[in-house]
């Protein structure tokens, strides 16, 4: 079961892009944004 | 996700970022958006960390339960390309998560087999509460 609850702080990650940049989950938050996280499925 | 992508619009109203995390190879996802779409930024957790650190599950067993089977006879009527994994991982269950602008998670979704995922209406919905 997962420990990630609703109204938690997101844990902040960093990432490549399939560009090869370097993002993070603070950065996407910038300037004033919402985040919508897909992990994705082997159905896609 | 086809969904997803004919809704990128009404997300960037909600100035809302949609981000795809895979674990497959590169060539692999950049084929897999070629076939889907090309609005969101994907980016690569090939070691799985932040599936991990987001309490997010694989499975065996719910990867390749009745409804998931079902889904891909459909698919193979339909004569989409079936059983081609794109070098991802065939047990990952996936999940969603929508993080608010103050940081914290909005929604928190981990899917109970592949075929479970909220609706995009419900998605919208979440982001426009205040």
């Amino acid at each position: 079961m997962s420990t990630i609850k609703k109204d938690q702080i997101a844990p902040d990650f960093t990432l490549h892009s399939t560009e090869g940049e370097e993002i993070s989950l603070q950065n996407l938050l910038k300037p004033d944004n919402n985040v919508l996280l897909i992990f994705l499925r082997h159905l896609g | 996700m086809a969904q997803l992508c004919q809704h990128q619009e009404e997300f960037e109203k909600r100035d809302t970022r949609v981000i795809v995390i895979s674990f497959g190879t590169l060539p692999a996802v950049q084929g897999w958006m070629r076939e889907n779409c090309g609005h969101f930024t994907i980016l690569l957790d090939r070691e799985r960390e932040i599936y991990n650190a987001y309490g997010l599950e694989r499975s065996y067993w719910r990867s390749r339960n009745l409804k998931t089977r079902w889904y891909y006879l459909l698919a193979w009527l339909r004569g989409q390309k079936t059983g081609d994994s794109h070098g991802d991982d065939l047990d990952q269950l996936g999940g969603d998560f929508i993080v608010g602008k103050d940081g914290k998670f909005k929604l928190v979704y981990p899917s109970h087999d592949p075929t479970d995922r909220p609706p995009v209406e419900d998605l919208l919905k979440v982001l426009d509460q205040r």
